[in-house]
């Protein structure tokens, strides 16, 4: 996570899930009814626990990432959280269900209940935006692979350098 | 993975538990979404708020409302109650099975306004013309609206409404006319 690009990502994406945690974790009941909204195949009880524990795995996700702390656990969740959000909301989308996505509140840049706020809280964007943060957190997390692989090899050379230098 | 998930239940039931706009879990626990304004038993009532204009306001700040054929009318809870008793009108209860199994208005019939399942069976066989009046918790929440939209818009009901304040509009009432019925 070296390179300027993938430190910005990992920036923006961090500061997009503190945005998405405190959206939720404003009002725990109406992000319940946003899921019940979704009209999943899935239990209540699940339902309920998921209003409960997701915009908190959002929020350690969020500071994790800005902080750079365990990584690879982070975008491994970072990657499940976007997934969820890219089935569900594509389900939604593709039933044509007219329902908010209950993913980030524009009430706290003060734009609640306007055209911009409609429109980016609306199931079909929200289909799009996910797709965009999937393959970024995929890209995320290759680099992260790819450094790591990088400086696992490097570390060798300098740990043995006499095998290397053979 | 496992420490980041562990300490995010914790932190959620933690803080479910604190906040007043928690998701309950106990059968019968009220919650916002049941009541946004939870009234103890024994507390006074508030009053109602009054509602001024004749046609149901476009819930705010929950995202895309369906956009009904026509603008739905409002009414009141002094006003459903006689119909009611009379049979002359059906009462929908907009919120989901477990706040409707929890506690609802009696005579109401549940049509949870998320499903398109409950929606087509509550429609099917029923006159266009049959006067419904559609609630859900309270004047704050969208489910009634998305309902009556609906119930308009996919299944061309004509005579639609909604009781805007909802099942806190309801309690509240009965509370009243309960204390003053006891003087």
């Amino acid at each position: 996570m070296k390179s300027g690009f993938t430190r910005l990502l990992r920036w923006i994406f961090g500061l997009l899930l503190l945005w998405a945690a405190f959206s939720k974790l404003a009002n725990l009941q109406d992000f319940y009814a946003s899921l019940l909204a979704y009209q999943l195949p899935l239990p209540d009880m699940l339902l309920r626990c998921s209003a409960v524990v997701l915009p908190w795995l959002e929020l350690f996700c969020g500071l994790l990432l800005l902080s750079g702390l365990w990584l690879r656990a982070t975008l491994t969740w970072t990657l499940i959280l976007f997934g969820i959000f890219l089935l569900a909301t594509g389900q939604a989308w593709g039933r044509g269900l007219e329902i908010s996505c209950g993913c980030f509140n524009m009430k706290l840049f003060g734009l609640g209940g306007s055209a911009l706020a409609k429109t980016f809280e609306s199931v079909g964007f929200a289909f799009g935006r996910s797709v965009f943060l999937v393959v970024g957190a995929l890209y995320l997390y290759s680099q992260y692979r790819l450094e790591s692989v990088q400086s696992s090899e490097s570390t060798e050379e300098v740990s043995s350098p006499a095998t290397t230098s053979k | 993975m496992l420490v980041i998930l562990a300490v995010s239940v914790l932190a959620g039931f933690a803080y479910n538990n604190l906040t007043a706009f928690g998701v309950r879990f106990k059968q019968g626990d009220s919650s916002r979404l049941a009541a946004s304004t939870i009234t103890p038993t024994n507390a006074t009532p508030q009053p109602v708020a009054v509602q001024t204009t004749n046609y149901a306001p476009v819930p705010e700040g929950a995202g895309p409302m369906p956009t009904p054929k026509y603008r739905i009318p409002a009414i009141t809870w002094a006003k459903v109650k006689p119909l009611l008793a009379e049979n002359k009108i059906v009462l929908v209860d907009a919120r989901g099975n477990y706040f409707y199994k929890a506690e609802h208005i009696p005579g109401a019939v549940s049509v949870p306004s998320t499903s398109g399942f409950d929606m087509g069976n509550f429609a099917q066989d029923r006159p266009k013309d049959q006067p419904i009046v559609v609630y859900c918790s309270s004047e704050h929440c969208p489910l009634s609206y998305i309902l009556a939209a609906n119930l308009i818009n996919q299944f061309d009901f004509s005579n639609v409404k909604i009781m805007t304040g909802g099942f806190d509009e309801y309690r509240l009432q009965e509370a009243q006319a309960g204390k003053e019925g006891a003087k």
